[in-house]
């Protein structure tokens, strides 16, 4: 079953537990975690927390600030947002000097850390874990186990922790019935009546098993509080808002309806992150994909046939029954052809079979095997477009490609730079077949973004990929000017605006962004291009004031404070820039003769200009 | 990359259903309209942020009664302009609606301060309106998706509003379906249908044969919506159901099984009810809910969920009665459902299709023993299959294109560039093979879409969609004038291009993007200080030609001609202030310059001295800056 068994093993996670309910003990009544070696190289923290009612918003959610999931941005730059009260009883203990000295003393000694913990304290755990993940040395040596968790992230955090490939360090551990692991997807204040009642009972539940460990006489169970069932019933409708809204946008992603209402609706922003183990009393589920997460954590808990203590009593009860799911723990990977009838499960592995029955998702649960088809179809189809791009790139890509590079060569052997050579199309054939290899590009490039990244159909990881980011920039660097030479060109400016503001299409945009946060360091390509695509719409700009002769400090300073940035990093590349009679070349002519000498002192543009005359380097 | 066929593998109905009822904006949207009962015209209340404008009822006959026509519709334009020419059929006509409902609403709109109250969420200047749904019950429904239209029509938000109706009777026609889908907005209606609610199907019968058991019902309902007592329904009120149902089930049967196809053809002989349904439905039933968008299948599923006979006919007449006015328990009722997870029919299939199709139909009450069902939904997928298909297929084939448009463009710059002359004239001279290759490759590509879409098989707002919009202009505006080229240089200067060669294509382009752009409004477009790279009216060489005739027969003293020269030197005037014109047609030689020497030479024989605004434009040469 791979390397994600290997790590969360049946042992390890039964230490997990152990250690996660002893935090409950009377005598640790005011540690909020504790800390143990379970073998060498392995150290597991556990946390106890509570769920703090929180009506700021609808679900309690809130913003991250600076500092924490930096790298975990959307597109748009916004932030992950994550449950309140989680969030600050993890920071408070993050804060206390001595967890974090522990924390990371055991890291730096080379240590596997395990974050774990029961209810909120898996939150917690979560947390913790996702802050050392920020700063994980060797891949792969901070793990999170929790038990009950609530959901306690949303959609940013989610596709972050996938595209930085986190997910293999999450297990959640989730019982059929436990309400509470889904209980953050009902809105604060349809829940915070009962749980007035709820939250103390299950924390007296779990204080009394802990100090009872060890102790001959078991203590009486409390029996749950009556008037459940519409606590119960809230939270399964929202669990059923949230699960029957994330399938029908995966089943259907352009139906306009659901775009409709999506600003109409605020549903829970939580979002599945990480592998789950759905467990019953007969056995466990680990479940990968995300996709399917939303559809078990409903499906799983309808009420049909069901005891409503249960749905009270298995957040407190995974004691009990994980030493028998543990036994007989089952992946489910494939679930695009999961079956839907009798004639089909004759083919299932009857493990499986069993399990997903015992989970309530058997056969005659169709909605549910549905939903999950769908969820295994959406990963199915992503790897499937991801291999027909990978094949059509050498076939398709390469050539015009390399036809365009070829072309930037010969521009500079006929001494002009390949922006105004492009921009004036003096040699009649040959700027017309770059401009015919520029648009396939475009067509190829538009078609990987818009219609495929755009729409979620591609992997989550698609704009982390190495060679995907080295394409993506190259194509950038190398045939952006070519776009600003002919939206000039043709006065498109005059039409809709500057290029920058109002011209520039969004593959670019797109494409810049996915350098932008790609972390390690690209493989230099074999030629040297200027390393800001949109430099050429900035000298555009100027020299259109220069035509109208309307000179501006501030369009000059955009353009020095580029040139600057290029220079410090090396990223100039003078001759595409100087060689002939370039635009460049005319503009910083202009400009230079407006500037004050003090201004040109201090210009960036100044090693241009006494820059040696270039020579082409062919 | 290769066009690929984007055949649905799921069905969607019921996870929207339960998704809608789940999360509570439906049980929220019933409340205010039982609420709005409680006012005469409509009220407004805010709740989590977004503001439902509910309209009562009106469960009063008035309402329904229309003596105009035989079902009550008429024209959706009245003198007052409160809804545009833009609500037409595909075919011109202007959208037929239900005049008791369009009345309602216009009432509101003019003794009411609603207009006033609206404009709170319609402020353009607002960045950030708060959503708005409306919200109706019954004819009340009809009114919320009048009102719903009107805000769309005018363009008043950025976001468009969304409208939630219950039980509503039928209120457009096929113009208002057509109007509809062709902007996109089908995604914004949402009703609501119980069952057994006999008020969405009544406006398939005419209004003689509902007008006397309603006039004896709805005191009835209002009496049940009003103060929510549940009075239990005297042996009049049922015979008057009785009747209802009875009539109207005729006309529902006729409407589904004779089609909306055959409809035309037996026009005149029964003039059948022209509503039909347009946004999405969700019908409930005592088994769950689910959701269906495509107008004929909605319409024949109107028919079969009410003609089931799983139940003796007297409880089928008090469901009719109980139905309507009872959406709460029915919603409440989906709920529950969709929280226990009770589960009746065991299914035999492994194509998650069928399933979804077998659960759809049997959560809308519609057992298996149906055979019309399942067709129809087959029929809605395979349609929108084909109109994906169609569509991918064409944008990849678009792509290609590109290098036809790019070899035409070379060749404009070739011969402006090497020869001197423009594009224009170059190929009314003579034949470039290459360009002539490409004229002809795109040619194809357009007509085949403008077929298609005539044929309906593309989706219904294809002609609105920026990305074809915007193809179809570059596309005229680079090659019509090789087309106006060709076709005077064949016809040897004997016919009129405007009138007579023309081809459909360049009309319907320019047609869809006129309508794009009366709907964007005058967004404030800066003016060029540049002259455009292409002439913006495509035609312009037509007229050049046409005006280069004319002058040949003013000279020979047909004088009605002076007229029209006039007019064309004014068209010109105006083109270049505007800078909508392209610079090379100031090309020496040009035929637009030839015409221009002539007319200045034959102008100022006439009237020495003579002078006029192009005139001082071109002596000035002021295009050349």
């Amino acid at each position: 079953m791979g390397e994600s068994v290997s790590v969360f093993s049946p042992s390890l996670l039964s230490d997990a537990w152990e250690l996660s309910s002893s935090v409950y003990k009377s005598q640790y009544v005011n540690c909020s975690y504790v800390r143990s070696v379970i073998r060498s190289n392995l150290v597991v923290f556990a946390f106890r927390g509570s769920l703090i009612p929180n009506s700021a918003t609808k679900y309690g959610e809130y913003q991250v600030k600076d500092g924490f999931l930096d790298g975990v941005k959307d597109g748009n730059n916004q932030r992950a947002s994550v449950h309140q009260g989680a969030l600050s009883q993890f920071e408070d203990i993050w804060s206390r000097s001595d967890f974090q000295k522990q924390v990371i003393e055991d890291h730096e000694k080379g240590n596997t850390i395990v974050f774990t913990g029961h209810s909120m304290g898996g939150g917690i755990a979560a947390l913790a874990t996702l802050r050392m993940l920020e700063k994980q040395r060797q891949p792969k040596s901070v793990f999170c186990i929790t038990f009950g968790f609530p959901l306690i992230g949303d959609e940013i955090l989610a596709r972050g922790v996938r595209r930085k490939k986190w997910a293999d360090q999450f297990c959640h551990v989730v019982l059929r019935r436990d309400v509470f692991s889904r209980i953050l997807l009902a809105p604060s204040i349809s829940v915070s009546k009962p749980l007035e009642v709820l939250l103390p009972y299950w924390n007296r539940s779990m204080q009394s098993r802990a100090d009872s460990v060890g102790s001959t006489d078991i203590p009486m169970a409390e029996a749950p509080p009556g008037g459940i069932a519409e606590f119960v019933a809230t939270v399964v409708q929202h669990c059923s808002a949230v699960s029957n809204y994330t399938s029908a946008a995966k089943m259907s992603p352009n139906n306009p309806l659901i775009a409709a209402v999506k600003p109409l609706v605020k549903l829970s922003p939580y979002r599945p992150f990480g592998y789950y183990l759905f467990c019953s009393s007969s056995g466990a589920i680990l479940i990968e994909n995300h996709y399917a997460v939303l559809p078990i954590l409903y499906f799983s808990l309808q009420t049909l046939g069901a005891n409503l203590e249960d749905f009270i009593l298995q957040h407190v009860n995974y004691g009990y029954i994980l030493p028998n799911s543990l036994q007989n723990i089952v992946k489910l990977s494939e679930l695009s052809d999961l079956p839907l009838s009798d004639a089909g499960s004759v083919h299932q592995d009857s493990r499986i079979t069993t399990q997903l029955d015992a989970l309530g998702l058997g056969i005659q649960n169709c909605p549910a095997r549905l939903a999950l088809r769908a969820a295994g179809q959406v990963l199915k189809q992503q790897s499937e477009n991801l291999s027909i791009l990978e094949k059509e790139y050498p076939k398709k890509m390469e050539t015009p490609m390399d036809k365009l590079e070829e072309y930037r060569l010969q521009c500079l052997r006929n001494d002009t730079g390949y922006f105004d050579a492009f921009k004036k199309k003096q040699r009649g054939n040959v700027d017309f077949q770059a401009n015919l290899n520029r648009l396939e590009l475009a067509g190829w490039w538009d078609e990987i973004i818009q219609n495929k990244f755009d729409k979620d159909e591609l992997p989550d990881d698609f704009q982390c990929k190495k060679e995907w980011v080295t394409r993506g920039t190259h194509y950038r660097l190398l045939v952006e000017p070519l776009d600003i030479a002919n939206y000039y060109r043709l006065g498109k400016n005059e039409d809709s605006g500057p290029y920058l503001t109002h011209g520039r299409p969004r593959r670019y945009k797109t494409l810049q962004k996915w350098l932008e946060n790609y972390e390690e360091p690209l493989q230099s390509p074999s030629t040297k291009l200027i390393q800001d695509s949109c430099l050429w719409a900035d000298v555009e700009e100027l020299a259109c004031s220069m035509q109208k002769n309307e000179y501006k400090d501030e369009k000059r300073i955009d353009l020095e404070n580029r040139v600057r940035a290029l220079t410090d990093s090396h990223g100039l590349c003078v001759e595409d820039l100087m060689t002939g009679e370039s635009t460049f070349k005319t503009v910083v002519n202009w400009l230079w003769k407006q500037m004050t000498p003090v201004d040109q002192e201090a210009s960036a543009l100044r090693s241009i200009i006494y820059h040696p005359q270039q020579t082409p380097q062919i | 990359m290769e066009a690929e066929t984007s055949t649905p593998l799921f069905t969607v109905g019921q996870e929207i259903a339960t998704f809608l009822i789940s999360c509570g904006t439906l049980s929220k949207a019933w409340e205010e309209s039982l609420l709005a009962n409680n006012s005469e015209n409509f009220s407004v209340n805010e709740y989590e942020g977004v503001a439902y404008v509910a309209f009562p009822s009106f469960h009063k006959i008035e309402g329904f009664m229309v003596k105009e026509s035989k079902y009550g519709e008429g024209n959706i334009q009245t003198d007052n302009k409160v809804f545009s020419g833009l609500l037409k059929g595909n075919d011109d006509h202007p959208a037929l609606v239900h005049q008791g409902a369009l009345k309602l609403f216009l009432h509101i709109m003019e003794n009411t301060d609603f207009q006033a109250q609206m404009q709170i969420y319609t402020d353009s200047k607002q960045r950030k309106l708060k959503p708005i749904i409306f919200v109706g019950h019954s004819l009340g429904g009809a009114v919320a998706t009048l009102a719903t239209l009107w805000v769309l029509e005018k363009r008043l938000r950025l976001s468009s509003p969304f409208c939630i109706t219950f039980g509503s009777p039928l209120v457009g026609d096929v113009g208002f379906v057509e109007a509809v889908g062709r902007e996109n907005w089908a995604g914004n209606f949402f009703h609501v249908v119980s069952k057994h609610d006999i008020v969405p199907r009544m406006f398939l019968a005419p209004f003689e044969s509902i007008a006397e058991p309603l006039i004896t019902i709805l005191p009835y309902w209002q009496g049940i919506m009003g103060n929510d007592s549940k009075t239990v329904p005297d042996s009049l009120i049922q015979d008057a159901c009785r009747t209802l149902l009875n009539n109207v089930l005729q006309h529902t049967y006729t409407e589904t099984y004779y089609g909306p196809d055959s409809l035309r053809e037996l026009d005149g002989v029964t003039k059948r009810s022209p509503y039909r349904p347009f946004g999405t439905y969700m019908f409930c039933s005592s088994e769950g809910a689910s959701c269906i968008d495509n107008s004929e299948t909605v319409l024949k599923m109107i028919h079969l969920t009410m003609q089931s006979h799983e139940k003796p006919y007297d409880n089928i007449i008090h469901d009719c009665l109980s139905e309507h006015v009872g959406y709460g328990s029915v919603m409440k009722h989906v709920i529950e459902k969709s929280i226990s997870g009770e589960r009746v029919a065991k299914l035999d299939s492994e194509s998650s299709y069928r399933m979804g199709m077998s659960l759809q139909l049997e959560a809308i009450g519609i057992g298996a023993q149906n055979d019309n069902a399942p067709i129809a939904l087959q029929i809605a997928r395979d349609m929108e299959n084909k109109h994906n298909t169609n569509v991918a297929k064409l944008a990849s084939e678009l792509s290609g294109k590109q290098c036809s448009m790019a070899e035409v463009e070379w060749y404009k710059e070739r011969c402006e560039k090497e020869d001197g002359i423009t594009y224009y004239d170059s190929f009314r001279k003579h034949n470039d093979i290459d360009a002539n290759l490409c004229r002809e490759r795109l040619c194809g590509f357009w007509d085949n879409i403008i077929e298609m879409w005539k044929r309906n098989e593309l989706p219904s707002d294809f002609q609105s969609q920026n990305k074809w919009i915007n193809a179809g202009t570059a596309y005229r505006r680079l090659v019509e004038p090789l087309d106006i080229a060709y076709y005077y240089r064949m016809s040897k200067g004997t016919g009129n291009y405007l009138s007579d060669g023309r081809p459909t294509r360049y009309k319907v382009l320019q047609k869809w993007m006129e309508e794009k752009e009366n709907t964007r409004g005058s967004r404030g477009r800066s003016g060029r200080t540049k002259f455009a790279s292409l002439t913006q009216d495509s035609c312009f060489w037509a007229h050049a030609e046409e005006a280069s005739k004319d002058l040949e027969n003013l000279k020979q003293d047909h004088h009605q001609k002076l007229e029209s020269l006039e007019m064309f030197e004014g068209y010109v005037t105006r083109l270049i202030n505007d800078r909508n014109i392209s610079s090379d047609v100031f090309l020496d030689g040009s035929s637009f310059m030839k015409w221009w020497k002539e007319w200045k030479k034959y102008k100022q024989n006439q009237i020495p001295g003579w002078s006029s605004p192009l005139y001082k434009i071109m002596e000035s040469e002021s295009w050349k800056g």
